[in-house]
């Protein structure tokens, strides 16, 4: 082994422009296949993060009842008939303590909160919105939804009376932290709130119809005492949500909805955007080691005579294939350091250069140590690879035949 | 037999080479019988084509003959596999080619020491026998030096020097001084014999040039495949 370390070396150093020209031409392929993975994982992440900012990762809901028909087919008999899906009547969970242990008790399951939710009207003057009541514990809520980082005015702490808006409703409304409101729902009259806060949840449905308020004041203005209407869930691997999700229904009996489940267009989107990442990186992959190869079997035709004496000399076929395997090895590498810093280079560029109004990176760049370990230990094994084919060449040379004709 | 085995370096016997092209088969050699003993230095001669690089070939373990036998250094090779051969080859065998064959990339001390290493020596220690043998062959001074930076006759005397760095039982020359003026071609023929006198190597040296061959201690002509009927080199059987 020290041999073929020491003959690869040499023979790399002896053809050093071509090995530089084959480096470098790694290099860029690695470098784009650093840059657009370290591109593509950061969007991807930092949408997935926009989409869960204002999502719980799993939500819970009373099980939806299923139309029956009231009148079974006989054995042998056809009947035509219309089937309606009954009213959603039973909009709570009526016994959401037991739900909710059986759910905390889940492994994968961070942390929930029951809530209680319904439609309601915001009076406040001679304006009148149509909002979303939204009952939770503030610390619970925010655990499983970041609300607090959100806020744009006042605080999320609301007990009794107190309630938080959303900032497109209260813009509308015209009110501010202080203000007064009247809330009603179609099943209370409601009556009046204290504003404590302003929310900014970056969507603007929620910031235009979000009331946010304590789960006893909601309980009584939706007019569901001792009930919720849903739990949300935090789970710790976001990935996972779509198993914890079939579990936690299967538990408890509910319907259990995970964000993958609620947003499939997006994840459609950023799946198939994966597989043509994917393909880019294998392409670019091939073709380097397409050069890899290409330049290891010039290398193997100019150094036959040579291979031939070497084998002549006693050399062992398994020498002859690992100096050339290991150059393939060491040109994958080396274009991997080269690569890497390259990439690291455009990804910073862009990074300072392309940035939003308020100065922040327009590209959010998932730059990480993983990424570089990988492109070393890929671009190594193409290389390695496309040294098959030229070493198997070198070492199945005739020494006789090699040495008097090259 | 009278001789020790020990003494024996190579043995031929009744060896056929015959090669396959187009469907037509081609008897190169017609049936060898050969030996050579330790300290012995044997010119083969005879017409271009005349099957002795085939011969040089086979005696060297590159090739397999078609029948026969030839024995290495006591072992009888025809049943060995590739590797075995491998190990035969840089185990007893040196060898100088008519283009000297050295490895570009190397410096003179590095090419003459690729023979060591491949048994398993240290670099280091390689490199220094390696000074020894580039000393013998007068060469000490150019131990760093690469061999395009020398000229045709020091680099045959790297490529002795290499040939002779292992102690081989047996050196084969195929040709070494046919691509070297008087002068050299003499220097280089000068060391191999006396390479072969101080250390009692066997040496077999391919050659057209009849000078060379008349300071051999006996001489195989080779005439179409066959050992020439007035070859002077004498079975000891």
């Amino acid at each position: 082994m020290r041999l073929a370390w020491f003959l690869a070396l040499r023979f790399m150093w002896d053809q050093r422009f071509q090995s530089l020209l084959i480096v470098s031409g790694v290099g860029v392929g690695v470098a784009v296949m650093v840059f657009i993975t370290a591109l593509i994982t950061g969007l991807q992440a930092s949408l997935i993060d926009r989409t869960l900012g204002s999502q719980p990762h799993v939500i819970v809901t009373p099980l939806e009842r299923e139309g029956r028909p009231l009148i079974p087919a006989q054995p042998g008999e056809v009947r035509l008939r219309h089937v309606e899906r009954p009213m959603q009547q039973s909009r709570s969970i009526d016994e959401w303590q037991k739900a909710e242990r059986a759910i905390s008790l889940l492994p994968e399951v961070e942390t929930s909160v029951p809530l209680a939710m319904g439609p309601g009207t915001a009076l406040r003057g001679n304006s009148e919105e149509g909002v979303l009541v939204i009952g939770a514990d503030p610390g619970r809520l925010d655990g499983v939804i970041p609300i607090r980082k959100n806020m744009t005015a006042g605080r999320y702490e609301v007990t009794g009376t107190d309630v938080v808006l959303g900032s497109e409703l209260a813009k509308n409304l015209g009110v501010g932290v202080g203000d007064r409101l009247r809330l009603r729902t179609a099943l209370s009259d409601g009556q009046v709130y204290v504003i404590r806060g302003v929310v900014d949840m970056g969507a603007r449905e929620m910031n235009r119809t979000w009331v946010l308020m304590s789960f006893r004041a909601a309980q009584t203005l939706t007019n569901q005492p001792g009930r919720a209407s849903a739990i949300y869930v935090r789970v710790h691997d976001i990935y996972a949500a779509e198993s914890v999700a079939r579990s936690i229904g299967g538990l408890t009996g509910l319907t259990s909805r995970s964000w993958i489940e609620n947003n499939a267009q997006l994840m459609t989107a950023l799946s198939s955007q994966s597989a043509s990442t994917t393909m880019i990186r294998f392409f670019v992959l091939v073709s380097v080691a397409i050069g890899i190869a290409s330049v290891l079997v010039v290398s193997v035709i100019q150094r036959s005579k040579e291979i031939g004496i070497l084998r002549a000399m006693g050399a062992a076929r398994g020498v002859v294939l690992r100096v050339f395997l290991i150059q393939g090895g060491m040109i994958g590498a080396a274009g991997a350091l080269v690569g890497s810093l390259i990439g690291f280079g455009l990804t910073r560029v862009f990074r300072a250069s392309i940035t939003n109004a308020d100065g922040t990176p327009f590209f959010p760049f998932a730059v990480t140590p993983q990424l570089f370990v990988l492109a070393l230990v890929v671009a190594t094994v193409a290389g390695l690879v496309a040294g098959v084919v030229p070493a198997r060449r070198a070492a199945l040379l005739d020494p006789a035949e090699a040495i008097r004709n090259g | 037999m009278a001789d020790e085995p020990s003494e024996l370096v190579l043995r031929l016997r009744g060896i056929t080479k015959a090669f396959e092209n187009e469907g037509t088969t081609t008897e190169v050699l017609h049936g060898i019988d050969f030996e050579l003993r330790k300290g012995e230095l044997c010119a083969v001669i005879g017409p271009s084509g005349s099957g002795k690089s085939t011969l040089l070939n086979l005696i060297g373990l590159l090739a397999r003959p078609s029948s026969g036998s030839l024995w290495m250094a006591g072992e009888e090779t025809s049943e060995l596999d590739e590797d075995a051969l491998t190990s035969l080859r840089s185990r007893f065998i040196g060898f100088v080619f008519q283009f000297h064959h050295l490895i570009g990339a190397l410096s003179c001390a590095e090419n003459v020491a690729l023979p060591l290493m491949i048994r398993g020596v240290s670099r280091g220690q390689a490199l220094e026998r390696a000074a020894v043998a580039l000393a013998e062959v007068g060469l000490g001074d150019r131990a760093r030096s690469r061999p395009a930076q020398l000229s045709g006759g020091q680099q045959q005397r790297v490529a002795v020097a290499r040939a002779l760095v292992g102690d081989p039982a047996l050196l084969l020359a195929d040709e070494p001084t046919g691509n070297l003026d008087s002068e050299n071609s003499n220097a280089v023929f000068e060391l191999l014999r006396r390479l072969n006198r101080e250390r009692g190597t066997g040496v077999i040296v391919v050659t057209h040039d009849p000078r060379i061959a008349e300071r051999c201690s006996g001489t195989l002509e080779i005439v179409d495949g066959l050992v020439h009927s007035d070859s002077r080199w004498k079975l000891q059987v």
